[in-house]
C-alpha cells in the first residue's frame, strides 16, 4: 500500500489510528499488537505471498539477538552468532536483490553457463534488513537497552518506515514504544502530523509525479538527447528524486507523529548543500548515519588500528600525508560509498554511482586536510558570491550523479553524458512552460524554508534544523491561513492522485 | 515532551474544522466545474465522443448508421454514401459500450433502415480501460450500465472485468464509484494540460467539425512506414467470454427489433503483424460466423480480412483520409447495388483491386482542396 493512495488514505489510516487509541484503552500491548497488525496488513497489501519472508526474518532476528544477548561471557560464540544472523540477512538480501542480476552479468561479460530466473523484490527488504542489523549489532556491543518483543516488532514493522525508511535505530524508537504517552490521542500531534503528511503528499503527488514522464522517456532513449535536453531531464530528474523521496519521508513522519512517535529527519534541504559531505549529511540522512555507524567507523576503526599494529601513525598530523590520507580516508570512504551504491541497486550503473560519489567525498576531504578551511568572507557581496557558487557546483555534481542512479544501463548513462557534454549537439525541445515550471519548483527549494523549518517549534522529527528558523516568515501555525492552505493543498493532491497522464490515444 | 498540547484544543479544533471545510469548498468547486464544463478542459477525444454522443440522443442516424470501435471510427466518411448515414464508431470502443448505444438507439421513434458493426478481433480480447476513461469519464455511461457490466462478469465468471485499472490506478468497486460520480481526480491532467480552461475554442470546433462530418472525426493523411515489416505474431485469438455476451446481446437485440444488421471487416495494412496471423483470424471469423448463423438479421460482409496498402493507413491499424474515402465509397456501393446483402457470395469484400480508382480520387481531392 502506498502512502499516495486513496485506500490508505480513506480507509487504512483512519482505521489504524481509530484501532490504534482505542485498543490502547485496554492496554499498551493491544495497543502494540494492534499497530503491528495494521502494518502488517499495510505491508502485504501489494503482494502478501512476502509477509511470510518478513515475518521469518523479525523472529529470526529477534531470536539470534537473544541469544547473542545471553551469551556475553563467551564472547566467541557471541561473535559466530552474530556472523552467522547478519550472513543469514545479507543472504536473504543478495538472493533477493542481486543474485539474477549478477548471474546475468556473469553469463553476459563473461560467457559463464549460468542461469537464473528473475525473483520478485519483496518491498522494503533493504530497510527491514539493515535495520535489524543494526539492531543485532548494538545487542551484541551491549548498548541495546530495551529487549521487549513486542518493541522490537513494532521498531521494525511499525508501517510509517516499512516500505522506504527512514532507516530507523531502535535506540530512538523502541523507548517511544514503551513510553506511556505514546498510547494516549494527541490532538496537538494529530493535527501537526497531519499538517506535515499534506506537505509531503503534495511535494509526492503535484510536485514529483508529474516530472516522471519526460524523465522516464529521456532515460530510456538517451541517445536521442542534445545537450540541453539531456541535461534538462537530469534535472528534471533530480528535482523528481527530491520532491519524490522527501515528500514520501515528510509523509511518513507526519503518519508517525500522528501515533505520537518521532522519526528522526531524512532530509535537510540537501540541494543547498555548499560541498558534498554537506550534502550527505542532508541528503537521505539516516543512510548516511547508519553506514557510518555500522560500515565507515568499524572501517576506518579497523584501518587504524591496523597502522597502529604496524607502527604507522594515527595523529592528526599523519592523515595530513599522502598514505594516511589514502589509508584513513580515502580508503574508508571509498568502500563505504561503493557499498553505498550497490545497496541501491545490482547494475554497474549503481556501483560507479557510488564510487563517483566516493570520489567526490575524497576530493571535499583532501581539500580540507590538505588545503584547511579557507578563510571565510564573513558578509556582503563576495561571501554571497561564494556561496551561491558553491552551491551550484554541488548540485551540478550531484545531478551528474544522478545520472548513473537513473540510467536503466551503465551504456545507457554514457550515452546521457555523451549528449550532455554537447557531442550530439545542442538544439533544444524545452518548451517556455516546462521551463517556468521547472522555475517554480527551484524557487522552491533554493528560495523557501523545508517542511521541518517551516514546522519550526513543532519540532516533528528528531534532529535539528538551521537556528535560521526562527526568521523564517512561513511559520506554522494553528490559524486560519494555515487552514486554508492546508486545506487548499489537500485538496489538489487528492486529485493529483488520480494519474498523472492524459489519455493520448486520440492526439494524432 | 511528546505529547504537544500547549497549543490547546480550541484553535486546533478551529484548524481542523477550517481545513475541513477548506477542503468541502475547493473540492466541491472543483467537482462542480469538471462535471458541468468538459468542453473548457478535456482533451479532443472528448468533443468526438460529445458529438456523436448527441446525434444518438437526438436519435439523428439517417438510414445507416455505423457502430464499432476506432478502426469503423476512421474508416468510414458518412458523406460518401448515397443515403444520409452516420458514423458511430467509437475510440477504444468494444461490443460492451456499443451495446448500450445500440440500446440507446433502439428507443428512438426513427430508426436507421440498416445498421454496420464493425470490431477488431483485439475488442473481444479485453475490457478496455477507456470504458472508464472514456465512456464513464466523458459522462456517456454511468453506474447503472457499469453495474451491469459488473454483474454480468460475475455471472460469467468472467475476472477481466474487475481488475482494470484505468488512469486513476484502482480497480474494483471503488474504481466502478470513483468515475460513475465523476470524482474531480479523474480530470486532473486534462485540468493541467488545459491549464483549467484553454480547450474551449479547439474542443468546440472539433465537436462541429464531428457534427458536419456526420460522425467521422479523421485520422489525418499520414501514412503508415510501408519498410516497416511487422512479423507475424503467433497468439491464439481469446475472446473474453463478457465482450462475446455482449456482442451477442447486441446482436440479439437488433434481431428481434428487425434491423438488418451488417458486419463489417475494416481491411488491415498488409504489413502489419496481427493481420498475418491466419489462424487467429479464422478464429475471429469462425466466431463472426457461429453469432450470423443464430440471427436471421445479422450478416457477415466478407469471409476474409481485407489488406490494403501501408499508404491508406495512419499507422497499423486506422486508416488515412484516403484510406477512408476508398472504403466509404466501395461500401456505398455495395450497399446500393444490393450486394451487401449477398454478403461473402458475391461482392463486398472490400479487396484491394482498385489502385487506379484511388489515385485518381485522391489527386481529384487533392486538386480540390489546393
Amino acid at each position: 500500500m502506498l502512502f499516495n493512495s486513496y485506500v490508505f488514505i480513506a480507509l487504512f489510516l483512519p482505521l489504524a489510528l481509530a484501532g490504534f487509541f482505542a485498543s490502547a484503552k485496554f492496554g499498551r500491548r493491544y495497543a502494540g499488537a494492534w499497530l503491528v497488525a495494521a502494518s502488517l496488513i499495510f505491508y502485504s497489501w501489494w503482494n502478501p505471498a512476502f509477509l511470510p519472508l518478513l515475518l521469518a526474518s523479525i523472529l529470526m532476528n529477534y531470536a539470534m539477538s537473544e541469544l547473542v544477548a545471553r551469551t556475553g561471557a563467551r564472547p566467541a560464540l557471541q561473535s559466530a552468532l552474530l556472523a552467522a544472523a547478519v550472513g543469514i540477512n545479507l543472504s536473504a538480501l543478495f538472493y533477493f536483490k542481486y543474485y539474477f542480476e549478477v548471474v546475468l552479468f556473469l553469463a553476459n561479460r563473461f560467457g559463464l553457463d549460468a542461469h537464473a530466473d528473475p525473483v520478485l523484490l519483496p518491498l522494503g527488504i533493504s530497510f527491514f534488513t539493515f535495520t535489524q542489523i543494526g539492531y543485532l549489532i548494538d545487542v551484541k556491543q551491549g548498548v541495546a537497552k530495551d529487549r521487549g518483543f513486542l518493541n522490537y516488532v513494532l521498531f521494525v514493522t511499525f508501517f510509517p518506515h516499512l516500505i522506504a525508511g527512514p532507516i530507523l535505530h531502535h535506540r530512538e524508537m523502541m523507548p517511544q514504544f514503551a513510553e506511556k504517552s505514546t498510547y494516549r490521542f494527541s490532538l496537538a500531534n494529530f493535527t501537526i502530523g497531519m499538517t506535515v503528511f499534506v506537505l509531503g503528499l503534495f511535494k509526492k503527488t503535484v510536485l514529483a509525479d508529474p516530472l516522471g514522464g519526460a524523465v522516464t522517456a529521456g532515460f530510456a532513449f538517451p541517445e536521442t538527447l542534445s545537450f540541453f535536453d539531456a541535461w534538462w531531464v537530469a534535472i528534471k530528474y533530480s528535482l523528481q528524486l527530491y520532491f519524490d523521496f522527501s515528500g514520501y519521508s515528510d509523509m511518513a513522519i507526519g503518519l508517525a507523529f500522528m501515533f505520537n512517535v518521532r522519526f528522526p529527519l531524512n532530509f535537510n534541504s540537501p540541494f543547498k548543500s555548499q560541498n558534498i559531505i554537506e550534502y550527505w549529511q542532508r541528503w537521505h540522512m539516516t543512510l548516511t548515519r547508519y553506514l557510518n555507524l555500522y560500515l565507515y567507523n568499524p572501517m576506518a576503526l579497523a584501518v587504524v588500528r591496523w597502522r597502529s599494529e604496524h607502527g604507522y601513525g594515527t595523529k592528526r598530523s599523519d592523515q595530513k600525508t599522502a598514505a594516511g590520507f589514502l589509508s584513513m580516508t580515502a580508503l574508508p570512504t571509498m568502500l563505504t560509498m561503493g557499498l553505498i551504491g550497490l545497496w541501491h541497486g545490482a547494475g554497474l550503473q549503481f556501483l560507479f554511482f557510488g564510487l563517483l560519489h566516493g570520489f567526490y567525498l575524497t576530493f571535499n576531504h583532501a581539500m580540507r586536510t590538505f588545503r584547511g578551511n579557507a578563510k571565510q568572507a564573513a558578509s556582503g557581496p563576495a561571501a554571497a558570491i561564494k556561496r551561491v557558487s558553491n552551491v551550484a557546483a554541488t548540485y551540478i555534481a550531484v545531478v551528474v550523479g544522478l545520472v548513473l542512479f537513473r540510467s536503466p544501463s551503465l551504456d545507457k548513462a554514457l550515452s546521457m553524458f555523451e549528449g550532455m557534454s554537447g557531442l550530439r549537439g545542442f538544439a533544444s525541445s524545452v518548451s517556455p512552460t516546462e521551463i517556468a515550471w521547472v522555475l517554480v519548483l527551484a524557487v522552491l527549494i533554493w528560495g523557501c524554508p523545508n517542511v521541518q523549518q517551516i514546522m519550526g517549534k513543532c519540532a516533528p522529527a528528531l534532529g535539528k534544523v538551521e537556528a535560521t528558523v526562527a526568521r523564517i516568515p512561513l511559520l506554522w501555525q494553528a490559524n486560519l491561513r494555515w487552514a486554508c492552505t492546508v486545506g487548499i493543498l489537500l485538496t489538489v493532491s487528492l486529485m493529483a492522485m488520480g494519474g498523472t497522464s492524459e489519455f493520448m490515444y486520440f492526439q494524432f | 515532551m511528546l505529547v504537544q498540547d500547549d497549543i490547546g484544543k480550541k484553535p486546533l479544533l478551529l484548524y481542523l474544522a477550517a481545513i475541513l471545510a477548506c477542503v468541502a469548498v475547493t473540492l466541491g468547486a472543483a467537482w462542480a466545474y469538471t462535471a458541468t464544463q468538459g468542453n473548457r478542459f478535456l482533451e479532443s477525444g472528448y468533443s468526438v465522443w460529445n458529438a456523436k454522443h448527441a446525434m444518438l440522443r437526438n436519435c439523428d442516424l439517417g438510414e445507416v448508421a455505423v457502430f464499432g470501435d476506432s478502426r469503423a471510427d476512421s474508416a468510414v466518411i458518412p458523406a460518401r454514401f448515397s443515403r444520409v448515414a452516420t458514423n458511430l464508431g467509437f475510440a477504444g470502443g468494444t461490443p460492451i459500450e456499443n451495446y448500450f448505444f445500440v440500446k440507446s438507439l433502439l428507443a428512438c421513434e426513427t430508426r436507421p433502415r440498416m445498421l454496420v458493426l464493425s470490431f477488431n478481433p483485439g475488442a473481444f480480447e479485453i475490457v478496455q480501460p477507456w470504458l472508464w476513461d472514456n465512456a464513464v469519464r466523458y459522462g456517456v455511461l454511468g453506474w447503472n450500465e457499469i453495474s451491469q457490466v459488473r454483474r454480468e462478469a460475475a455471472l460469467l465468471n468472467d475476472p477481466s472485468y474487475a481488475v482494470v485499472k484505468p488512469n486513476i490506478g484502482i480497480d474494483g468497486l471503488f474504481r466502478d464509484l470513483a468515475y460513475s460520480i465523476r470524482f474531480p481526480a479523474i480530470y486532473f491532467n486534462s485540468l493541467v494540460e488545459s491549464r483549467l480552461a484553454l480547450r474551449a475554442e479547439s474542443n468546440h470546433e472539433k465537436f462541429e467539425q464531428v457534427i458536419r462530418a456526420r460522425g467521422y472525426p479523421s485520422y489525418g493523411n499520414g501514412t503508415r512506414d510501408a519498410a516497416v515489416v511487422e512479423a507475424a505474431d503467433d497468439t491464439g485469438f481469446a475472446p473474453l467470454p463478457l465482450q462475446k455476451r455482449y456482442f451477442e446481446m447486441t446482436v440479439a437485440m437488433l434481431d428481434r427489433a428487425g434491423i438488418e444488421t451488417y458486419f463489417l471487416i475494416t481491411p488491415y495494412s498488409e504489413n502489419g503483424g496481427h493481420a498475418q496471423n491466419r489462424r487467429y483470424m479464422d478464429d475471429y471469423l469462425a466466431l463472426l460466423r457461429g453469432v450470423g448463423a443464430q440471427y436471421r438479421h445479422f450478416h457477415l460482409m466478407q469471409d476474409h480480412v481485407p489488406l490494403w496498402p501501408d499508404a491508406m493507413f495512419v499507422d497499423g491499424q486506422h486508416l488515412n483520409e484516403h484510406g477512408a474515402d476508398v472504403l466509404s465509397r466501395q461500401l456505398n456501393r455495395c450497399i446500393e447495388d444490393g450486394t451487401v446483402q449477398a454478403a461473402t457470395r458475391a461482392g463486398c469484400e472490400l479487396t484491394w483491386v482498385d489502385q487506379a480508382f484511388v489515385a485518381s480520387n485522391v489527386k481529384d481531392r487533392t486538386r480540390a482542396t489546393q
